[in-house]
């Protein structure tokens, strides 16, 4: 798949995961990952991206088990920005399946 | 393991003037991501591949990070234009004078203006940089004009000393004693007697040393091999042998370029190395056509080699 058009889906995923759930950077990773193939070199950058521009807040959380978390909560910002992406994206899907569908 | 991968990675961050807040926090959640694959029970060799080589992160962050303004702008000026102020003397000195050799010497104020401006990494550190350039200015000044390569070559052992002074170990007064003291013996005994070749025994001591405490290895940080010491080694014992034995003192001090072109050829990713490994490629070339050819004229064209293969692979 063109890796410019993949990345900007699986921002979009990224988004849309972690506003259901606030989640530490290695769970978003394997939640992408799980369907997605998709390694770190891909996804922390875009985690990164997306806090710089105000689309993430995070927070530290204890860890029983080991050293503190870094958890991402999707901001006001992030859930207008998730909610263009995910228009867009249906907009965009919906008339390539018309396309390819017919 | 974790460490040694945090470090790197701090490293090739600093590099890459990644300015020192972000530094830190990619630091930390590159150790949170380390410590979860931990967790998960996973091998030091398994998490390193799955996070990638540090080289390889980095290339990813690029773009979404700030850069540190390097402060000195007017050092930054000078480096830029030292190539040209070089090829004006070189040229002055090669048409005007007939001195193409050796006053192409003058191409080596490019890396060390570009040294002595912009390393921060302590005063020994960037003396152990520039000490090869105004090793082989040197040597080669003094042999070029008396002849004398022999034993003028030891200034290369300068490096040496400089690169033991930077060490954070206590253990280099050792080395330096060892170095001082062999150097000595083996002047003096080469000076009154006329017998270098064995006398070269003499730094046995500092080599078994070094190799005991295993300063010359291969020293394998992730997935890269950096057999640095083992190429120093080996140029220098090919230089005095060689140089020993042949009368090869003028052209094999070549050798020494290996190790910047070993150490980048390890050390950058990408097609970047063949634009940094290319002045050394060059300077061989221009320095072999010119010496054997007695073409200095013509084999400085050897030069255009670097701005052809950066504007080839650049735009890659």
């Amino acid at each position: 798949m063109n890796a410019q058009f993949k990345k900007g889906v699986v921002e979009m995923c990224i988004l849309k995961l972690v506003s259901k759930q606030d989640m530490y950077g290695l769970e978003v990773i394997e939640g992408i990952s799980k369907e997605i193939d998709v390694n770190e070199n891909t996804v922390y950058p875009i985690l990164r991206r997306l806090t710089v521009a105000g689309y993430f807040e995070t927070y530290k959380e204890k860890n029983l088990t080991g050293p503190d978390r870094k958890y991402y909560k999707v901001t006001l910002k992030g859930e207008e920005y998730l909610n263009d992406l995910l228009l867009e994206y249906k907009d965009f899907t919906a008339k390539v399946e018309r396309i390819i569908g017919g | 393991m974790k460490k040694e991968y945090l470090e790197l990675l701090e490293d090739v961050l600093t590099q890459n003037n990644v300015s020192t807040l972000e530094r830190k926090e990619i630091l930390e959640d590159y150790e949170e991501l380390y410590d979860g694959y931990l967790e998960r029970g996973m091998t030091d060799s398994e998490i390193k591949k799955k996070l990638g080589s540090p080289f390889n992160v980095v290339a990813a962050l690029k773009g979404s990070m700030s850069y540190e303004k390097k402060a000195n702008k007017p050092s930054e000026k000078f480096i830029a234009v030292s190539p040209f102020l070089a090829l004006l003397i070189f040229f002055v000195f090669g048409f005007g004078y007939d001195l193409w050799h050796p006053s192409w010497l003058v191409f080596f104020l490019i890396p060390m203006s570009a040294i002595v401006l912009s390393m921060k990494d302590g005063l020994f550190t960037m003396l152990t940089a520039i000490t090869p350039f105004l090793a082989t200015t040197f040597f080669i000044l003094y042999g070029y004009y008396t002849g004398i390569y022999h034993p003028t070559w030891m200034v290369y052992l300068l490096i040496l000393f400089f690169a033991f002074l930077s060490m954070k170990e206590t253990r280099k007064y050792l080395y330096l004693a060892l170095l001082l003291v062999a150097s000595a013996l083996y002047l003096w005994i080469g000076l009154t007697y006329e017998v270098y070749g064995i006398s070269l025994l003499f730094y046995a001591p500092l080599l078994a040393v070094l190799i005991y405490y295993g300063q010359i290895e291969v020293r394998i940080i992730g997935d890269y091999k950096s057999p640095i010491g083992y190429v120093a080694l080996a140029s220098i014992l090919v230089f005095v042998l060689g140089g020993y034995f042949f009368d090869l003192w003028s052209v094999l001090w070549l050798v020494f370029l290996l190790i910047p072109v070993v150490a980048i050829w390890m050390g950058e990713v990408g097609k970047s190395k063949y634009i940094a490994i290319a002045p050394f490629v060059a300077v061989t070339i221009f320095f072999l056509v010119g010496y054997y050819g007695d073409l200095w004229e013509f084999s400085w064209m050897a030069f255009l080699l670097i701005p052809v293969v950066a504007i080839l692979v650049g735009d890659a």
